[in-house]
C-alpha cells in the first residue's frame, strides 16, 4: 500500500515479507493476519475456498452488514489491531505477537462495551427504568400533552 | 435541581420541550410545583390551547385539582398555576406514574449536567431516545450504538 503511494521503497508486506502488500493481503491473505482471524474468538478460517480471491472490501462488507453487533465489533477491532500491528512493525521495527495482538483486541472490545454503557447512561440520565405496562399515552386529537418533571442531585421522591 | 417540560401531540410527536437549572432548591415538592408553573407558561407562550398537564408528583396534581391553596411557598406556586386556567380553552391536570412521564424524567436528569434550553419543533438526541422509549416501548439497539 505504501509502495503504491510512494512512501515506502519496499513493496513487500512487512509482516510476512513474502508477498506484495495490498489491502487484501494485509487484512486477509497474509499468514500472520490469518492467524489473528483464526485465533480470535470469531475463529475465522480464511484459508478456506470461499474466501479465495474475494477482495477485502467485499469480505468486510459481508461481515459488518446485517450481522450481530457483537460480530461487527469484533471484526472491526481485529482489523484495527492488524493495522496497528503492521504500523508497529513498519515504523518501530518491533515484532508483534499474535497472542498479544488478540489480547489487546479483547481489551479494546471490553473497554468499548463498558464505555458505550456509560454513554447510554449519561445520555438517558441514569440506568434505564424497567419496561412496564405503564406508558405515555397520546392525548385526543386537537389536544397537547404537557409532561413535567423535576430532578435533583438526590432523587426527588414524588 | 433541574425542572423540565415536554409537550407531545396526539400522534406522539414531540412538539417542544424546555429545561431550566434551578440553583439551591432542595425541596422536591417546590420543584415539582415550579416545573408545573414553568410548563404552563411554556404551553401558553406556544399557544397550545387545549392541554393535558401530566406530572408524577401526586401531591401537586392533587392540590391543583382540589384548588387547595395552602399558605406556604408551595401554595403560592399552586395559586399561580391555577391562575393559568383562564389562559387555556381546556386545561386538565393528571397524575401519572413515573414510567408514563419518562421523557420529562430523563430530560430532567440530563439537564442536571447541561445548560437551560428550549426546543421547538425539533428533537434533540436525548429527547428522541427517551421519547422513543416511552412511545414505542422498545429499548434495544437504538441507544446502544
Amino acid at each position: 500500500m505504501m509502495f503504491k503511494r510512494g512512501i515506502n521503497s519496499d513493496p513487500l508486506c512487512v509482516l510476512c515479507g513474502e508477498h506484495n502488500e495490498t489491502i487484501s493481503h494485509l487484512f486477509m491473505e497474509c499468514h500472520w493476519s490469518k492467524q489473528i482471524w483464526f485465533a480470535s474468538s470469531l475463529g475465522v478460517v480464511l484459508d478456506s475456498h470461499e474466501f479465495r480471491n474475494v477482495p477485502f472490501h467485499k469480505w468486510l462488507e459481508k461481515n459488518i452488514i446485517d450481522v450481530e453487533e457483537d460480530i461487527i465489533l469484533h471484526v472491526l477491532t481485529l482489523c484495527y489491531e492488524i493495522w496497528c500491528a503492521k504500523n508497529k512493525k513498519c515504523f518501530e521495527e518491533t515484532d508483534v505477537d499474535v497472542a498479544a495482538t488478540i489480547q489487546k483486541a479483547q481489551r479494546s472490545i471490553v473497554n468499548f462495551k463498558s464505555a458505550s454503557t456509560v454513554l447510554v447512561e449519561t445520555l438517558s440520565g441514569g440506568p434505564i427504568l424497567p419496561i412496564s405496562d405503564v406508558h405515555w399515552t397520546p392525548p385526543f386529537s386537537g389536544f397537547y400533552k404537557l409532561n413535567v418533571d423535576a430532578a435533583g442531585p438526590i432523587e426527588v421522591i414524588s | 435541581m433541574s425542572i423540565d417540560v415536554v409537550v407531545g401531540d396526539n400522534e406522539g410527536v414531540v412538539i417542544g420541550g424546555s429545561c431550566w437549572q434551578v440553583c439551591s432548591l432542595l425541596d422536591s415538592e417546590v420543584a415539582e410545583a415550579l416545573v408545573m408553573r414553568k410548563g404552563l407558561e411554556f404551553a401558553k407562550d406556544m399557544s397550545f390551547m387545549n392541554l393535558i398537564a401530566e406530572s408524577d408528583a401526586s401531591n401537586v396534581v392533587l392540590a391543583l385539582n382540589a384548588h387547595q391553596q395552602s399558605s406556604n411557598y408551595v401554595g403560592s406556586i399552586i395559586r399561580d398555576c391555577i391562575s393559568f386556567i383562564g389562559s387555556f380553552h381546556s386545561l386538565n391536570f393528571l397524575h401519572v406514574r413515573r414510567e408514563a412521564n419518562q421523557a420529562a424524567h430523563y430530560l430532567a436528569k440530563y439537564t442536571l449536567k447541561n445548560l437551560d434550553c428550549i426546543w421547538v419543533e425539533e428533537t434533540p438526541l436525548v429527547f428522541l431516545q427517551s421519547w422513543h422509549l416511552i412511545y414505542c416501548q422498545t429499548f434495544v439497539v437504538e441507544i446502544v450504538f
